[in-house]
């Protein structure tokens, strides 16, 4: 489960692993539709971040994130992200198989 | 350090607000021109994102890096 550490009023340091990438498939493929932007987003840039740099702010990709945090990081100006590698690429491939999903439901 | 043009202090900014307002500078600067940018990580990412959107079009180099602040000299070609 998330850890956050509110260092002062402007930073948090949020520490993340395997399962709460896990929980924010889950959140995903119950909720597709809600989500199916952000899905396809999340799965088409991860790449060009070489997965484990992500950003979720990079391409307003945060919804999911934020739901699984259960606080809004946007509330303060600084938040540092520790994840091991398999948070990104566990994340990443239910992105992936979501966003394959919403395809063929476009299609 | 003559080209730099503007200054972006990303740790002003809340995070949905960061890229957004660094992109604007970078496509503020004309040819030749650069920007600073000072941030409180490395912003790898960052790069990673320029790039994928300006692919050849940019320079990139630390003035300054870390451990409290970074910051990068980011420059149009």
């Amino acid at each position: 489960m998330a850890k956050i550490t509110v260092i002062n009023q402007k930073k948090i340091e949020i520490s993340v692993d395997l399962d709460d990438a896990l929980t924010m498939i889950a959140e995903a493929g119950n909720n597709v539709n809600l989500y199916a932007n952000e899905i396809v987003t999340i799965a088409e840039k991860m790449p060009e971040f070489q997965y484990t740099y992500f950003c979720f702010y990079a391409y307003d990709t945060a919804a999911l994130f934020e739901k699984m945090l259960g606080i809004d990081p946007k509330q303060y100006l600084s938040f540092s992200l520790h994840a091991p590698d398999s948070f990104f690429y566990t994340l990443y491939g239910g992105m992936k198989m979501l966003s394959g999903i919403i395809s063929q439901n476009r299609a | 350090m003559n080209n730099i043009k503007t200054t972006v202090n990303a740790t002003e900014y809340p995070p949905q607000l960061k890229h957004k307002t660094i992109f604007a500078a970078y496509n503020d600067l004309q040819q030749g021109e650069a920007m600073l940018l000072i941030n409180d990580h490395d912003p790898v990412p960052l790069r990673f994102q320029f790039e994928s959107m300006h692919p050849g079009k940019f320079t990139w180099e630390y003035i300054e890096q870390g451990p409290e602040t970074f910051q990068v000299k980011i420059g149009k070609i």
